[in-house]
């Protein structure tokens, strides 16, 4: 009798999985954006049968082939051949949020790994795929792109290449997690730096010191609570003497003085682990502490015999210092300094709560005020960032109060080098700040103010919640400069009559844009985004500003810059533009703007405010009106879509009807959006002068005109490009002959190398209809 | 800033390969041979436009490598390259996508045959070649100009290279230098060809290939990658590698089937006389490190006698690295849509990696040859 093979060999111990305690969604929940990305996976992974359902999210399972260095990976790191990831999709925000990338596997070694979002205790680790915003670059791929991008990360982890701390690039930063954000601290960080790097001097080993706080409580329920730290000594009857000075100085009921701690652990300790969680309970913060070389126990109980009246304290705040092997992202040294409270009793279970550290930072600003006469429109301004809130300032300080703002971020100090706002503002949410700035300014005259504000993503607007407020708006200003904001707002039929105002500054601040929409949003977004980078031709700031982005991309052969994004966010902190940039555009379009919600009669176009930095000093400002466009049926349909403008047609029309019954031709020029299939013909080019026409055929010369499509490649920084040519049938049908056919196999042939489909349109006397080919 | 890597292109039976060396500001570009066919469904053209860098709008490689002047190595050099004086590069060269290449390097088999026996691209190249040799025999100063550097590897006794004993590289020896610069942490050891395979009368040109080992440093690690490629060089050039070369010097970590998985890398008899691979080049197979790669630069391998490729081959490389990590250019990743093979390098050697997106800089020589021809309508 053959033996059976026992059991216990056979089955391979597998790794325990998150996804092994998810409930499994019903197949009809799921909406349908996100059936489709799971099935498009599908084609290229192995994708788990069952999407779940985790709390806002429906999440797929998906086993993802890694290729490792063949030596196997390096420092033996657990990375594994195939790894079982999950994708996360938000119900509501897909495809406006990104899918979340995380790993499956419970055993994966997080702990070793940089470039990992925070995320809350037993939750599988999330993969951070990109350094900018992940939704702007998410708005112009697609999900396979994202999981390439994932496999990319797993093949750079297995080889050591997250992160190279030896070619300069810098320490990364703890991440606090948004979701347990309560509040934050504030200190300079040079001066604790020094105060640390000072003691170790005196003695290399574990220590700590006493420090003073000045501690604001939130009294609204969106500010976060704030502990200031004044004095760090580590002298006891210091702190005592400090405490009672400072008591003499109090006002205001909701600020406190506070002592607490900061701890370091020897000189000779460097900690290399990035941490995925932080500690929430008491027990837990001792051994993380532990585990960097501060032994809190010893500390707490030295304390306790020397000052028990220390530790009496019902909230505790403590800093702890981390010795990091190279410099922080974000600092000027390789300490890093987390900041908690202890609370006791523990609040809502948790006793232990993380703060994220702010520096103090203050700027002047003027302020002047101006008047406006009254307008009946309700405007919504999305962004309330650097631009957006001059612009909201601008309105508000003219008297334009019927606004709602919009924003989910919250100030920092390094928002306030060039945001309308001051250090006052600062940890406020931007919307609500920017409303509070408003209203304060007719605080005595109307009370609590007609501005409104809402702690929201732009995406989130369109939930049902609040889509009675924006269908109620005249106008939706935009200035978040993002794109996926932009794609939204292109593609949303939610706001059918309100025209939206999209302003940004492009081109290193030279140059501020604002395309306006006209009456039943049209030309829309898109018309004016294709109309804009087609002026280039002749525009030549703008044509300076294409080439220049173009030429940094071919520069730059790494992925923050492949994505054609013209806006910039004002935002991030090494964005070098100064204050007065954006306030000289934020200016100009404010003015123009007015004048639009004056205006009843609003037709669309684009402005453009250019400046001239170099010394002197010039500036212009330009408004350029732009015709609506159309979408030009497809003979056949395919998902692709036509956009031109009637006058166009009407210029091909003309010469069939001119030239019949000899046929004509021409070539058609434009932008092409894969993301979302639209091509937008922007102009069109006369047939060459060696073309010949004849009563049933046309043959399209070529003189010159290569050199003028490359002109307009170059000068647009190839953003508008050859998209296809039309000829004339004039007595004819709009369908394609065999020569036509023929002739267009041999332009698909080159075209597809670039991945742009191919455009015959055939014109009779009275329809032109365009023949789109997709690439293969 | 873009990472050292290695591509492989499909190019059915024949080599292109590109080689990317960063030293963490800038990438030095080496193309290994060329074989670009009118139809192939991969377009070699575009893929490079794209990634090379321009210098003043023209697009630069650093180094092409001629392994020997055999038309499966050498095809299209002409419509891919720019020849002549880098002076007179015009306009229509641009418009036309022509490449200049800063340095050549060639072993001198291509000087020791007649006319009659090099495909029309080797003639091509030869005259090139000669253009750059007189500027150096007439030690004018342009001849350290990009595009006009050259390099000889092997020795040989030939009248033209009589006088290039300075930019000469002999077996035996590592060379850091490429393009007028010096790399430490990059290198190639040259095998072949010695001085009797390029000067001997009969020698198959296969058997005059330059054959190296293509070495990088990653983060520290000495040598953390080898790359093996010989060009079409047979068995009784490999066997002498072995027997030259210790075990260190011949490790590796990805090796190109030589002469696009041909049986006569194991035995120059055909394999259908049941002759038997040669121990010595089992033996360097045997010295791979770790799980290696193989790729074979060649059309896809079928179960039946031809050769090259050969099936036999297919299955002696297939059983030293396994199935998934023997790749053959004309299959990768299907038969039908054949994609370049990439790699990129660790500590711990090479990493199969997808190919990244490649930008748009090729969109003007695109639209250009679209337009610069006639359009029929009837």
């Amino acid at each position: 009798m053959p033996q059976l093979p026992s059991l216990h060999i056979m089955a391979k111990t597998k790794p325990r999985l998150y996804s092994d305690g998810y409930e499994v969604a019903k197949t009809s929940d799921v909406p349908s954006p996100i059936r489709k990305a799971v099935e498009m996976l599908r084609s290229n992974y192995e994708v788990g049968l069952s999407i779940y359902r985790v709390n806002q999210y429906f999440v797929a399972s998906l086993q993802l082939p890694v290729n490792l260095p063949n030596q196997g990976t390096v420092d033996g790191i657990d990375i594994q051949e195939i790894e079982p990831i999950l994708i996360f999709f938000h119900s509501i925000r897909f495809p406006y949020e990104t899918p979340q990338i995380r790993i499956n596997r419970m055993d994966f070694p997080d702990d070793r790994l940089p470039h990992l979002n925070p995320v809350q205790y037993s939750e599988p680790p999330y993969l951070c795929l990109y350094r900018g915003s992940i939704n702007d670059w998410y708005a112009e791929h697609s999900i396979n792109d994202l999981i390439l991008r994932a496999q990319g990360w797993l093949q750079d982890a297995a080889k050591k290449n997250l992160m190279k701390i030896h070619e300069g690039d810098r320490f990364e930063e703890t991440r606090i997690d948004i979701n347990q954000w309560i509040g934050m601290s504030i200190f300079d960080y040079q001066t604790v730096c020094s105060f640390i790097i000072n003691a170790w001097k005196q003695k290399p080993m574990a220590g700590m010191a006493y420090t003073s706080n000045l501690v604001t409580f939130p009294d609204e329920p969106y500010e976060g609570i704030k502990i200031h730290a004044k004095l760090f000594t580590q002298s006891y009857s210091e702190l005592m003497n400090y405490q009672t000075t400072m008591k003499t100085d109090m006002t205001g009921e909701v600020t406190r003085i506070q002592s607490g701690l900061i701890l370091w652990a020897e000189l000779e300790r460097v900690i290399n682990r990035y941490f995925g969680f932080l500690p929430i309970t008491l027990k837990d913060f001792i051994s993380f502490s532990g585990n960097i070389g501060i032994n809190l126990p010893s500390v707490f109980s030295t304390i306790k015999l020397e000052h028990p009246e220390f530790l009496q304290q019902r909230f505790l705040p403590i800093s702890i210092c981390i010795q990091r092997p190279a410099k922080l992202i974000h600092q000027s040294s390789n300490l890093e300094i987390i900041s908690f409270i202890v609370a006791d009793p523990p609040v809502e279970g948790k006793q232990v709560f993380t703060l994220t550290h702010r520096s103090p930072l203050s700027t002047d600003m003027s302020r002047n005020l101006s008047n406006q006469k009254t307008i009946s429109n309700k405007v919504m301004l999305i962004g309330c960032g650097a631009l957006g809130s001059k612009i909201g300032l601008h309105l508000g300080r003219a008297g334009i109060t019927d606004l709602t703002l919009v924003d989910n971020d919250h100030l920092s100090p390094h928002n306030l080098v060039r945001h309308a706002l001051l250090v006052d503002s600062n940890g406020k949410n931007k919307a609500i700040a920017l409303r509070d700035a408003i209203n304060g300014l007719y605080l005595e005259s109307e009370g609590a103010g007609k501005v409104t504000a809402m702690m929201s993503t732009a995406f989130d607007l369109f939930s049902d919640s609040n889509v009675k407020v924006i269908k109620n708006q005249n106008f939706i200003i935009d200035a978040t400069a993002s794109s996926s904001v932009f794609s939204f707002l292109s593609e949303t039929n939610l706001l059918p009559s309100s025209p939206v105002i999209r302003c940004e500054i492009a081109n290193e601040g030279n140059i501020g844009i604002m395309l306006v929409e006209g009456r039943g949003r049209s030309p829309k977004l898109d018309d004016l985004e294709a109309t804009l980078y087609d002026m280039a031709v002749e525009n030549r700031i703008l044509e300076n500003w294409l080439r220049n982005f173009n030429q940094k991309k071919d520069d730059d052969t790494e992925s923050e810059l492949e994505d054609i994004t013209v806006g910039l966010g004002c935002s991030s902190p090494t964005m070098k533009i100064s204050d007065d940039f954006v306030s000289y555009h934020a200016s100009a379009l404010s003015i123009e703007i007015r004048n639009i919600l004056s205006n009843p009669d609003n037709h669309g176009g684009i402005l453009i405010s250019a400046i001239n930095k170099f010394s002197p000093f010039t500036a212009t400002t330009n408004y350029f009106p732009v015709e609506k466009f159309k979408t030009l049926p497809l003979h056949q349909p395919n998902g692709w879509s036509i956009r031109i403008r009637p006058s166009s047609i009407q210029e091909i029309l003309d010469k069939t009807r001119n030239t019949s019954p000899i046929e004509t031709g021409g070539i058609l020029i434009g932008t092409v959006n894969h993301q979302r299939k639209i091509i937008h013909i922007t102009r069109l080019i006369d047939a060459p002068s060696d073309s010949e026409g004849y009563p049933f055929s046309f043959k399209r010369g070529v003189r010159d005109l290569p050199e003028k499509v490359v002109e307009i490649e170059e000068k647009t920084g190839r953003l508008v490009t050859y998209v296809g040519e039309w000829h004339s049938h004039p007595n004819g049908s709009v369908s394609m002959s065999k020569l036509d056919l023929d002739t267009m196999h041999q332009l698909k042939k080159q075209l597809d190398k670039i991945n742009i489909p191919t455009i015959i349109m055939v014109a009779t006397q009275t329809d032109c209809i365009p023949h789109l080919f997709p690439c293969r | 800033m873009a990472e050292s890597s290695i591509e492989f292109f499909p190019v059915q039976n024949g080599d292109t390969s590109l080689i990317r060396i960063s030293d963490g500001k800038v990438l030095t570009n080496v193309i290994v041979d060329c074989h670009i066919c009118e139809n192939a469904t991969y377009d070699i053209q575009t893929h490079l436009l794209n990634i090379l860098p321009y210098q003043n709008g023209i697009p630069h490689v650093d180094v092409f490598i001629l392994t020997h002047p055999h038309e499966d190595h050498v095809l299209g050099f002409q419509s891919l390259f720019y020849r002549g004086d880098p002076a007179d590069y015009s306009d229509k060269d641009k418009k036309a996508g022509k490449i200049i290449i800063d340095e050549l390097w060639f072993a001198p088999k291509i000087f020791n045959v007649p006319a009659n026996d090099l495909p029309d691209d080797a003639i091509i190249f030869r005259k090139e070649a000669q253009r750059r040799i007189e500027l150096y025999e007439g030690k004018k100063q342009s001849r350290s100009n990009t595009g006009n550097r050259l390099r000889i590897i092997g020795a040989s006794n030939c009248d033209e290279l009589a006088d290039l004993a300075e930019i000469t590289t002999y077996p035996g020896h590592t060379l850091n230098l490429l393009n007028n610069k010096i790399f430490d942490n990059f290198r190639f050891f040259i095998y072949a060809p010695i001085k009797k395979d390029s000067d001997e009368e009969g020698i198959n040109p296969n058997n005059t290939s330059i054959v190296f080992q293509a070495r990088f440093d990653i983060d520290g690690v000495e040598n953390a990658v080898k790359v093996f490629m010989g060009g079409d060089a047979e068995c009784p050039i490999w066997e002498r590698i072995v027997a030259i070369n210790d075990n260190e010097n011949l490790s590796w970590d990805l090796f190109l089937a030589s002469h696009h998985c041909s049986w006569s890398v194991f035995n120059l008899r055909p394999s259908t006389d049941d002759s038997e691979p040669s121990e010595k080049v089992l033996h360097l197979l045997n010295l791979k490190r770790g799980n290696a790669y193989i790729v074979a630069s060649s059309k896809p391998i079928l179960d039946d006698d031809k050769n090259p490729p050969s099936y036999r081959a297919k299955q002696i490389y297939v059983k030293k690295v396994g199935n998934d990590r023997f790749l053959c250019t004309g299959e990768h990743p299907t038969e039908k849509d054949p994609q370049p093979i990439y790699f990129t390098m660790s500590s711990k050697g090479v990493v199969k990696t997808n190919l990244p997106s490649t930008g748009n800089k090729a969109i003007e020589t695109v639209s250009y040859a679209a337009t610069s021809k006639p359009s029929y309508y009837g």
